[in-house]
């Protein structure tokens, strides 16, 4: 038995725990100790290394400057120009060297000399050369010019390194040559302290057999200064300033430390061995329990008594989590009731299959799918019901699962139903795999998605019948205007591709129309105002070239709420050539239709010469047998010859009064029109004051509107006016009082006026006549009154009418019997 | 040693016993001689008019001594140094020349700002100082009384008018100068401005600078012509001339005036480094003289001592003619001078200089060479323009 103050297993560990820790620590701190020593001096001598590699970089750097500067000022115009010329040194080449006070920012001085060494000018204010104790900057002594005439002769460029008042300084000297000859013929010496080469604190700059020595020496950190050729043969080199640590005395402390810590590790590991049996005796009973349980399957035994409290508190852990473990099996075994209800009663087709993709379990649902039964499908591999479009898609895709390549995948395959109709399905697999890898089955869920291949077939079909109609339909949107949709009938004819056409807008295509004008055609269909624009347009193919087309837009809304404007294009080139062909004939008939009325005009125009022929030639035969017919009534004294020669003498007076009158009218077509301005005012009133005067007795009252000029021929026009004035004296002269007034109808009065042109009206208050004779009033020899009533032959209305036909005018009458009458006449424009 | 070799070594063996027979009976080899040094630009790579002047010298020379030499039979020999016209070595070289005991006077080189430099110390050392090339004015207008220098060349004041002038004659009103950017360049704008006070229908565009070592001069030319400039008037020496030749050509035909060039360019290789470009370009230069229409006689006389001494059988083989020319009269005068001396006393040689009653010499009759007013053997007198033929040699133009 233990004692009671480590019956705690806790206690026990932590006891045992301690003690290993402990030592173990002792043993860490004391080889961190070392490590940490060793680090220490690796790292401080590392990083020595790069100060002191960077420090030399910076001195070369600095050697550099100050070797180019000086090389660069040995190759100065003004510099060649002091070798050759004493002249105004003062001016030019003292201030130039005053200027220099410092190279790259490091203070120094120089000295110009000749040849010789004798002294031409220098930088600073300094006394003359020669003196052997140093006075200040810009100072050199007689040493410093020995060793400068000593190069000179030499005619080797050097550079030393000698003590100075503050400290070492660097003394150069750069020749001066004057190409092309090599002689040198002055010198630039030139001192500057090694000061401001820049070395840092810890650092120190040495040269010479130091600078050997520190490079040489295994102990030193030290490295040579890449100098330019000048300052070679000083040895420049940088070292650092290393403090001498020794660590052997600690070394020795630790060694007898570490046989401390070995010595007590033999005694923790054997200390622990015997802890470790003492401690694991609970836990061991405990093992052969729960190997017990392993091998029988638990049941209701359960651990009973433990030495230990934690061994006792885990004896009755294991024996709730056994009592769970129960309740949890319990569970399980519904909870696969229920999955298995779902399986079976699922509406989706599901199954599980082997490695070997046989059939091992299958619902109803797809049993009923595939027209089988449960039993049936039990062991048929899935290429049996497969399509044999798609068995080797199948296998691919179960291939990937074998090889691990993924663990899911899905499909759409055809299946073929044992009735051997196809059945669409969309398949879902996934793969089991035990612990090792392997696949120990797949699960497969299936969809019959038939119906839907259906519809979509059925879409493919309409939008290849869309997509092959020759006429071409586009479709856009509506806030880019760009195609989304053209047919191949657009393809064809626009000859572009379908995807240049998807990159282009609606009015891309239209050569003569703006977006700005597109957009707004789109007006209507947009707000609803119109459902759909027919118009007629150009299309511009890719070649460049233009057709006419009609078409037809519209603006669709689809399912999902989006608008589409459709438009419906036809290619209307042949219409449009029948069209013109249309107008080429009709162009064609009007030109045919003029050449008609210029033959009837010629017609007109012989018959007019022929009746004039006609009129002038019959004249001399009634002039004779009128002059005869007298002679003959003198010489016959019989009653009856007498009456019968009157009866002739009057036919042939008729005879002549309408030869008279064919000819007066004839003549009016002959005649040539003399346009003038003709008072038609002043006509009338001298027509009427005429008439007045023939007839004194007569009451009448007539009317003239004065100022009516007119543009015409004015013969004609007396003619005119005295022939429808003297018809309207005739025909009122049973009126006991006449009525006769000339002058312009008011505008508004008459459509005609309307128009602008002036319409003149003769009014009378006779007899007037019948409208329904009116048409024979201007008829040749057509008389509406018996000439024993009103005398005439008939012929001066046809000269009236004649005469406006010259002005391209018009005349008209308007009358009732006993109402008076109203002619009017209008000249053409 | 080839046959050839040996043979031509022999033949001028031969020539040097004759030549040196010759000159035993002139001059009385006892006794010192007198010397005379040249303070020339030898070693300038490119000049050729320190070894045009020691022609000059050593030919009129041959001629002192076979005539007898000086100071009752004392040989005359010149002594060189060569400056490589640096400013250092030619007061060095002078230095030099001022310590030997028996010179009587130093002939300098082309180089106006090392003379300019050294007129204090040539006074100082009381050195009759022979100029036969250098221009600027102030080498002569030193202020020094008395003046120890003496000039037989060109002045820039004369230059500087007779080149505007040759610009004016040839309908240039317009013109621009382009100038070293030295002493040399300072002297001959201040003669341009100078003389342009006193004409009225021409006038200077612009002037611009260019220094030592410059490797392009074409825009400081494109910007005088731009200003309008129809002549471009150049003051440089024949590196920086045929660099600027050599761009001008370059141009397109109607972008290239005329250059009008003090002879500065005719101390050197100029026509070898400007090449095929010259005959591109309108050149003209100002020359003192021309040995094409030198005196026959005087000609003959130098031609026949050059020939002795150099290689030199034409005229045309004659690099760098002015100095050759100038040195040659001058030796001549300063030979006259040391006679009337009677000593090589340098003070008293420097006043016979001012006495020298007259001289006939390859340029001229000096008469008298030099007074105590003018110390310019010159005047505007001999100055000509010329031109380079398509061989390269100088020769006197129109205008």
């Amino acid at each position: 038995m233990v004692k009671p103050f480590l019956e705690s297993l806790a206690r026990r560990f932590a006891y045992a725990a301690a003690g290993m820790a402990g030592i173990a620590m002792l043993a860490i701190v004391v080889m961190s100790m070392g490590l940490i020593n060793h680090e220490h001096a690796a790292s401080v001598k590392s990083l020595l290394k790069k100060e002191t590699d960077l420090q030399a970089l910076t001195v070369s750097d600095n050697l550099s400057d100050i070797a180019a500067g000086m090389s660069e000022l040995a190759r100065s115009n003004l510099i060649a120009n002091a070798l050759i010329d004493a002249t105004d040194r003062d001016k030019f080449l003292i201030p130039y060297l005053s200027r220099i006070q410092n190279i790259q920012g490091k203070q120094i001085d120089i000295l110009f000399t000749d040849f010789k060494g004798g002294e031409i000018a220098r930088n600073s204010t300094g006394n003359s050369t020669g003196h052997s104790a140093r006075k200040g900057r810009g100072d050199f002594s007689a040493s410093d010019l020995a060793w400068l005439k000593d190069k000179l002769a030499s005619g080797q460029a050097a550079s030393r390194v000698q003590p100075g008042a503050q400290g070492d300084e660097l003394l150069g000297v750069e020749f001066v040559v004057l190409p092309p000859s090599n002689e040198v013929e002055g010198a630039l010496l030139y001192k500057i302290s090694l000061d401001v080469l820049g070395v840092r604190s810890g650092m120190q700059l040495v040269h010479g057999q130091a600078s050997a020595q520190m490079l040489q020496s295994q102990a030193a950190i030290a490295v040579a200064v890449a100098a330019p050729q000048i300052y070679q043969n000083i040895g420049f080199s940088i070292a650092a300033r290393t403090e001498s640590e020794s660590w052997a005395t600690e070394w020795k402390w630790l060694g007898v430390l570490f046989i401390l810590a070995g010595g007590m590790m033999a005694m923790v590991i054997a200390l622990g061995l015997y802890i470790g049996k003492k401690l694991t005796q609970d836990l061991r009973q405990l093992q052969g329990f729960t190997q017990q349980v392993v091998d029988a399957g638990f049941d209701a035994s359960r651990v009973e008594g433990a030495d230990s409290l934690e061994v006792a508190g885990l004896a009755q852990s294991i024996n709730s989590m056994l009592e769970r473990l129960r309740q949890q099996h319990d569970k399980l075994s519904s909870s696969e009731a229920r999955f298995r209800s779902l399986f079976e009663d699922s509406d989706v087709g599901m199954n599980v299959r082997n490695a070997d993709s046989r059939y091992v379990a299958v619902n109803p649902a797809f049993a009923r799918m595939m027209g089988y039964s449960q039993e049936a499908l039990l062991g048929m591999h899935f290429n049996d019901i497969t399509h044999p479009d798609s068995v080797e898609p199948s296998l691919a895709n179960v291939n990937t699962l074998l090889t691990g390549q993924r663990d899911h995948f899905q499909m759409e395959k055809k299946f073929i139903r044992k009735e051997g109709s196809t059945l669409w399905a969309d398949v879902s697999v996934s793969v089991v795999r035990d612990a090792a890898g392997q696949v120990v089955s797949f699960i497969g869920v299936t969809q019959d998605i038939t119906a839907r291949k259906q519809a979509e077939a059925e879409l493919h079909r309409f939008k290849n019948i869309l997509d092959n109609i020759l006429d071409m339909i586009f479709m856009f949107e509506p806030e880019t205007l760009r195609y989304v949709y053209a047919n191949q009938g657009a393809v064809l004819r626009m000859g572009y591709s379908r995807q240049e056409l998807y990159g282009m807008t609606a009015f891309d295509v239209k050569p003569f129309t703006t977006e700005a004008a597109f957009r707004q055609r789109l007006i209507p269909l947009l707000s609803g105002e119109r459902q759909s624009l027919n118009f007629e347009g150009t299309h511009r193919r890719k070649d460049g070239s233009d057709f006419p087309i009609s078409a037809s837009l519209q603006l669709v809304t689809q399912s999902d709420g989006t608008r589409l404007f459709v438009n419906i294009v036809r290619d209307i080139t042949e219409r449009k050539q029948a069209q013109d062909n249309m107008l080429r004939l009709n162009a064609s008939l009007e030109e045919r239709v003029q050449q008609r009325t210029a033959q009837l005009e010629l017609s007109n125009r012989n018959m007019e010469e022929f009746a004039y022929s006609v009129a002038h030639d019959l004249r001399q035969p009634f002039i004779a047998i009128g002059g005869f017919s007298g002679l003959l009534a003198r010489t016959i004294t019989d009653e009856r010859a007498t009456y019968y020669i009157e009866r002739i003498k009057a036919g042939v007076h008729k005879a002549g009064e309408l030869t008279d009158s064919l000819l007066a009218l004839a003549n009016l077509s002959r005649v040539q029109l003399h346009l003038q301005p003709v008072d038609l005012s002043a006509i009338a009133h001298s027509v009427m004051d005429a008439l007045q005067k023939g007839s004194p007795a007569r009451q009448a009252s007539v009317r003239i509107e004065p100022g009516l000029v007119v543009q015409g021929d004015p013969v004609l026009l007396n003619q005119m006016m005295h022939k429808l004035l003297s018809n309207a004296w005739k025909f009122t002269s049973r009126r006991s009082h006449t009525e006769i007034s000339f002058g312009l109808v008011p505008a508004q009065a008459d459509a005609d006026a309307v128009g602008g042109v002036p319409v003149y009206v003769v009014k009378d208050n006779g007899e007037g006549f019948d409208m329904a004779q009116a048409h024979k009033l201007f008829r040749s020899f057509q008389r509406l009154h018996d000439a024993q009533e009103f005398p005439g032959v008939g012929a001066d209305l046809v000269k009236v009418q004649r005469i406006m036909e010259r002005h391209h005018g018009q005349v008209w009458a308007e009358s009732a019997p006993g109402q008076g009458a109203r002619f009017f006449f209008k000249f053409g424009q | 040693m080839n046959a050839f070799s040996k043979l031509l070594h022999g033949f001028l063996c031969c020539l040097c016993v004759v030549w040196g027979a010759q000159a035993a009976q002139a001059v009385d080899k006892a006794l010192a001689p007198v010397l005379v040094g040249l303070d020339g630009e030898f070693g300038r790579e490119g000049a050729t008019s320190a070894q045009s002047i020691e022609l000059g010298l050593r030919a009129a020379i041959l001629q002192i001594n076979a005539a007898g030499g000086v100071l009752g039979g004392r040989a005359v020999e010149l002594v060189t140094r060569d400056n490589r016209e640096i400013l250092a070595r030619s007061v060095a070289n002078t230095a030099e020349f001022a310590a030997m005991p028996d010179l009587v006077a130093v002939f300098a080189g082309r180089s106006s700002p090392l003379i300019l430099a050294q007129v204090q110390a040539v006074h100082a050392a009381k050195l009759p100082y022979m100029v036969p090339w250098a221009a600027a004015d102030a080498i002569i207008d030193n202020g020094m009384q008395p003046n120890y220098i003496f000039r037989l060349s060109l002045r820039d004041s004369l230059a500087m008018p007779k080149l505007l002038h040759s610009a004016q004659l040839r309908g240039f009103d317009k013109v621009g100068l382009l100038l070293l950017n030295t002493s040399f360049g300072n002297s001959n704008l201040a003669a341009a401005e100078k003389y342009m006070r006193s004409v009225k229908n021409q006038k200077i565009v612009g002037v611009d600078w260019f220094n030592l070592r410059d490797t392009t001069l074409i825009r400081q030319y494109k910007k005088l012509t731009d200003a309008g400039a129809k002549a471009v008037l150049l003051s440089a020496n024949y590196e920086d001339a045929a660099v600027l030749v050599r761009e001008v050509a370059a141009l397109p035909p109607d972008q290239r005036v005329p250059i009008i060039s003090h002879w500065g360019v005719s101390s050197g290789t100029f026509v070898k480094q400007a090449g095929v470009a010259l005959q591109d370009v309108d050149f003209s230069v100002i020359q003192t003289f021309s040995f094409f229409s030198a005196d026959k006689q005087q000609l003959a006389h130098f031609m026949k001592s050059a020939a002795q001494i150099s290689g030199v059988q034409r005229v045309e083989d004659i690099e760098a003619p002015p100095g050759a020319a100038h040195a040659y009269d001058l030796m001549h005068i300063l030979a006259k001078a040391i006679q009337l001396a009677g000593s090589t006393e340098r003070s008293a040689i420097r006043d016979a200089l001012e006495k020298v009653p007259e001289h006939r010499g390859l340029l001229k009759l000096y008469k008298p060479p030099f007074t105590p007013t003018r110390h310019e053997a010159l005047g505007p007198g001999e100055l000509l323009m010329a031109r380079y033929s398509r061989e390269g040699v100088l020769v006197p133009a129109q205008k």
